[in-house]
């Protein structure tokens, strides 16, 4: 939608050339809006702690109390849980979007007595507040002797999540049909057809899904981080 | 991972993979066969998991929800339905639920709204489209803790950016997270990380076949039109997942208890009134009182509650969204 | 939409492989790469301490196994994995604990070791010389601070003190209290009224804040001071309604409504009362003698800043409790006793203890460490003069053990607001206490048998 293709007519041009001032001025402000509060974290980060109370608001510190992040660094094991988290979320993330991908494809593309019934119960399980499965949830990985490692991360990954599986469904229910018809035509078998032909349509989908399996791991409180590496607990609790 | 072989192995054959007709000379029953092991292969991860670790706590803790167990002290007893008449007869669940009701249906549509605008905006042809969709996608990634702090030190009564902006322009401080301005900070609160509906749309919108777009300028329909008449229909089936997921969420979220300024749990029980939704009812009991049955009793009744309006929002939404392939149809 | 709930939302599936899993048994799994506890070094025995970041820094971890050879492995205290660990029969060797509460709580479950064996045999810490404020952590089946002691409190203050910024006193014209002999309660609020500032809707000087350590204990202990009792004498039931309840009850609801410091109704963003004191933005704290760990830190500050004696009230009886007495205890099924009988001593006795002491966050536990005590500067020493006088008051307020102080204080915050918002009577609100506190007690009192 550039200037280039339209006609060569003075009245659209100047209008294609407010709109792209309003767009961006709209862009910015908005990116400012979500943006700001993060500058309001990093000023606060910088002050003293009689600043940070000060009574009227106390904008910008007077000196730039650099050593604060440093401070924080050393008052927790920081690069122990740095490291725990970010190996967590790696296989978490990459686990459970591969397989959810996989649950997702049954549920879009394929079909059996008792699919209906099985997608009711995927969809009601996510439904289950989680502090319901919190002391049983310890009990059972407690008596699997996998508190404490990352094993319960690589069986949460394997066994997909129905949030992603929902959204993976959603995704490859709107595919042409015509993808997996040819395929079957030519004799392919559907672990081929997900394999070769859906997953890679599916990059958007996929980088969304690894995302915000990414920072649910790296944001776990309760009640996963129960059964995590002692150092994995990332936040101090509120 | 021999990925082709599976369905193929034990579905039907190699009898049958010798013999490449097309669909209609292949017998039907194989077909139809094949299809069904496919799917039960396919959905096996997450059934098994179901089964294994979600039904053994989901049972548990309807087991416990008869109980007084309080996780400690040895002389608890079954009471039965005890606890369910209790809560049945508790003002403050059905206090707490009403708020709850009325968080998701304005917190839902608002961060839909809020995402699905975003994701057309940064759809567009513009320039470091990648860095605008960085940056309004940040705040998404913020862990929920995160969230309330950053939310706290801005709307601070005393300290907060937010006042100091306001008495900047002459107007007296607001105590924003006290009654009754505290829902509005929940909500922006959640209004924030609507990067996270964007992404997920901006996947939906980037899968409409251009043609249509094209098509439907040829024929002279309005931006807004061709935004109702194609975009829409097109991404209903994530805006269906957005509206089943996020009234989840909202029901779920422990966002006014990360907010309050006590945010220890003996403190959920001052968070302002508006902001005591039921799960923080659910987690003053649990945690503060230990009465570890009475709030299974209470997260049951929560999870039929869920359930129910799930399923309404499919029954009413099942003529209307759009796919492509539709997953409930019978093949 | 809320990657937060969402998260919650998936966070319950696992999978097959648990299946696998367990089959393949988690034996296999024990020794592989993937079990991340570091194990043992050195030869030495691992002690698993369950505590919160600040109890024990990582250098000490560190110092613990040049020290004593002792391995220690900290667990982020959570009382939801507390009890999973307990109820799995493999708790940590050690806890921290709230002495003023929670000793009386799990001792009377009988989850606790009973320590006096161990303090019989050592050397580090002998009876004689432990501070009477580790009574707290005694309990003889009925009664907190008789009987048997289950743990100990790494250092203490008399929290019914404050401090006072005496540039604040100046601005505002205000006398300032007697060094030695306490003010009333009502005095106290007074002076807190006429010190507050407020500007714009902002309260720019808080006049005073008195909340206690927990507000369960700020009440027996404000009962104490009114010279009655919040529990009756089994501490089976809690009555608002005595005289003496109800005299400090209506003055902490006065407190509230006043709005001149931090309270239910306009809690403090920090949680506590540290960066608005040091800020000269609050006039008087109630904190005791550990606050003198911050103040001491800061030069501009220190030499404003003065100690006072626990209020009273008029006709009562002159308190100084500790409300806390934070420590660690150790479970009754920690596999590693000996171990962390060792670990226990030197935290208690030996190089962390000493650190503690000089410091100046609290005052130590052991009569032996006191001369380490900050006393170089004249505000110290002052500081350290009316600490000392102040010791003579101390005494333990023993709390229920049929109900968590967390318990105790979440129905307060429950029934309270609308009395510190002027919507209720300090009598209604009495009653409620009374009628939602009492069920309570009762389901734990039923519980402990």
């Amino acid at each position: 939608m550039t200037a280039t293709s339209l006609p060569p007519n003075s009245a659209p041009r100047v209008r294609v050339r407010v709109n792209r001032l309003v767009l961006y001025t709209v862009l910015v402000s908005l990116t400012g809006l979500f943006i700001g509060p993060f500058g309001w974290l990093i000023l606060n980060g910088l002050k003293t702690s009689a600043e940070l109370a000060a009574s009227p608001v106390h904008w910008l510190p007077t000196t730039f109390q650099w050593h604060n992040f440093a401070d924080a660094f050393n008052l927790i094991d920081f690069l122990g849980y740095a490291r725990n988290s970010l190996i967590i979320a790696l296989i978490y993330a990459t686990l459970v979007t591969l397989s959810s991908a996989w649950v997702g494809f049954g549920f879009a593309r394929l079909d059996a007595p008792g699919k209906k019934t099985l997608f009711g119960i995927l969809i009601g399980s996510m439904m289950l507040p989680q502090m319901i499965t919190l002391l049983p949830t310890y009990l059972i990985f407690a008596k699997l002797g996998m508190v404490d490692t990352y094993w319960p991360w690589v069986l949460w990954g394997l066994a997909a999540a129905p949030y992603l599986v929902f959204l993976f469904r959603q995704f490859f229910a709107g595919l042409p049909r015509e993808l997996e018809e040819a395929a079957i035509v030519d004799g392919c078998g559907y672990g081929t057809i997900f394999w070769r032909i859906f997953l890679p349509q599916s990059w958007p989908v996929l980088s969304a899904s690894f995302v915000i399996a990414f920072t649910w791991s790296w944001a776990t409180t309760s009640p996963r981080s129960c059964c995590s590496p002692p150092t994995s607990r990332r936040w101090p609790s509120p | 991972m021999t990925v082709d072989q599976i369905p193929v192995t034990g579905s039907t054959g190699p009898a049958a993979r010798a013999d490449r007709g097309t669909p209609a000379e292949r017998p039907r029953i194989s077909m139809t066969a094949r299809r069904h092991r496919a799917f039960y292969l396919f959905t096996s991860p997450w059934i098994i998991g179901f089964l294994l670790l979600t039904i053994v706590p989901m049972a548990y803790a309807l087991w416990l929800s008869f109980t007084t167990y309080d996780g400690i002290s040895p002389h608890w007893r079954y009471v039965g339905l005890g606890n369910y008449t209790e809560l049945f007869s508790d003002p403050q669940t059905w206090k707490s639920l009403g708020r709850t009701g009325l968080f998701a249906i304005t917190s839902v549509p608002l961060s839909i709204i809020a995402g699905l605008g975003l994701a057309v905006l940064v759809n567009r042809p513009i320039k470091a489209r990648g860095l605008f969709r960085t940056l309004l996608y940040l705040p998404a990634v913020v862990p929920p803790v995160g969230v309330g702090l950053t939310f706290k030190a801005l709307f601070d009564q005393n300290s907060g950016a937010a006042n100091g902006v306001i008495t900047i322009f002459g107007f007296d401080a607001l105590g924003w997270l006290a009654d009754p301005y505290a829902r509005y900070v929940l909500l922006m609160s959640v209004l924030w990380a609507a990067g996270n509906v964007m992404i997920i749309s901006l996947a939906g919108l980037q899968d409409v076949p251009r043609e249509l777009h094209e098509a439907a300028r040829i024929d002279g329909a309005s931006a807004w039109r061709t935004f109702r008449s194609i975009t829409v229909p097109l991404l209903s089936p994530v805006l269906l997942f957005q509206t089943v997921t996020g009234v989840i969420a909202s029901v779920q979220t422990i966002m006014p208890l990360l907010l309050s300024p006590d945010g220890t749990t003996a403190g959920v029980t001052a968070l302002p009134q508006s902001n005591y939704l039921y799960m923080m009812h659910v987690f003053s009991q649990y945690f503060a009182l230990g009465r570890y049955g009475y709030a299974s009793a209470l997260l049951w009744v929560l999870f039929v509650l869920i359930l129910i309006v799930t399923g309404l929002i499919f029954r009413f939404t099942s003529g209307v969204v759009f796919y492509n392939v539709d997953p409930e149809a019978k093949k | 939409m809320h990657p937060h709930a969402g998260a919650s939302l998936s966070r319950r599936r696992f999978l097959a492989l648990s299946a696998a899993g367990a089959a393949t048994g988690a034996a296999a799994l024990n020794g592989c790469a993937m079990q991340v506890s570091s194990g043992v070094s050195g030869g030495g025995e691992t002690v698993t301490l369950m505590v919160k970041p600040d109890d024990i820094s990582p250098e000490l971890v560190k110092q613990a196994q040049k020290d004593i050879g002792v391995k220690i492995v900290t667990v982020r205290y959570d009382i939801t994995k507390l009890i999973g660990m307990m109820t799995n029969g493999a708790p940590p060797d050690l806890v921290r604990g709230v002495g003023a509460t929670d000793a009386p709580y799990f001792a009377a479950r009988d989850v606790m070791e009973d320590l006096d064996p161990y303090f019989a045999r050592s050397s580090v810490l002998r009876p004689d010389d432990l501070d009477p404020v580790n009574d707290l952590w005694r309990y003889d089946g009925r009664t907190q601070g008789k009987g048997p002691r289950y743990g100990m409190a790494k250092d203490f203050s008399q929290d019914s003190m404050f401090w006072y910024n005496t540039g604040l006193f100046d601005k505002a014209g205000v006398d300032y209290p007697p060094e030695t002999e306490p003010v009333t309660f009502e005095e106290w609020l007074e002076n807190a009224e006429r010190l507050t500032r407020r500007k714009n809707g902002q309260t720019t000087v808080f006049g005073g804040s008195y909340n206690g350590v927990l507000t369960p204990n700020l009440l027996a202990s404000l009962t104490a001071a009114a010279g009655g009792s919040l529990f009756t004498e089994d501490f089976s039931r809690i009555d608002f309604t005595t005289p003496e309840a109800r005299k400090a009850l209506t003055w902490y609801i006065e407190y509230g409504r006043a709005k001149v410091g931090p309270s239910i109704v306009q809690p403090d963003p920090n949680t506590w009362d540290g960066p608005t004191f040091q800020a000269n933005r609050m006039a008087m704290s109630n904190s005791g003698y550990w606050l003198g760990g911050l103040i001491n830190s800061d030069k501009k500050l220190a030499p404003l800043a003065r100690l006072a004696p626990a209020p009273v009230f008029e006709g009562g009886q002159r308190v100084s409790p500790c409300q806390a007495g934070t420590g660690l205890w150790m479970p009754k099924k920690a596999r590693n006793k000996d171990a962390a009988w060792r670990v226990f001593e030197w935290f208690f006795g030996e190089g962390p203890a000493k650190a503690r002491a000089s410091s100046g966050w609290g005052i130590p536990t052991l009569k032996s460490l006191r001369p380490l005590m900050p006393a170089q500067e004249d505000y110290q020493k002052r500081v350290l003069k009316v600490q000392n006088a102040e010791l003579k008051h101390f005494s333990v307020i023993a709390y229920t053990p049929y109900a968590t102080a967390d318990s105790l204080y979440a129905l307060f915050n429950q029934e309270a607001p609308a009395a510190m918002n002027g919507r209720m009577s300090v009598d209604a609100l009495a009653g409620r206490l009374n009628s939602v506190m009492n069920e309570q007690l009762k389901r734990g009192k039923e519980q402990v048998g």
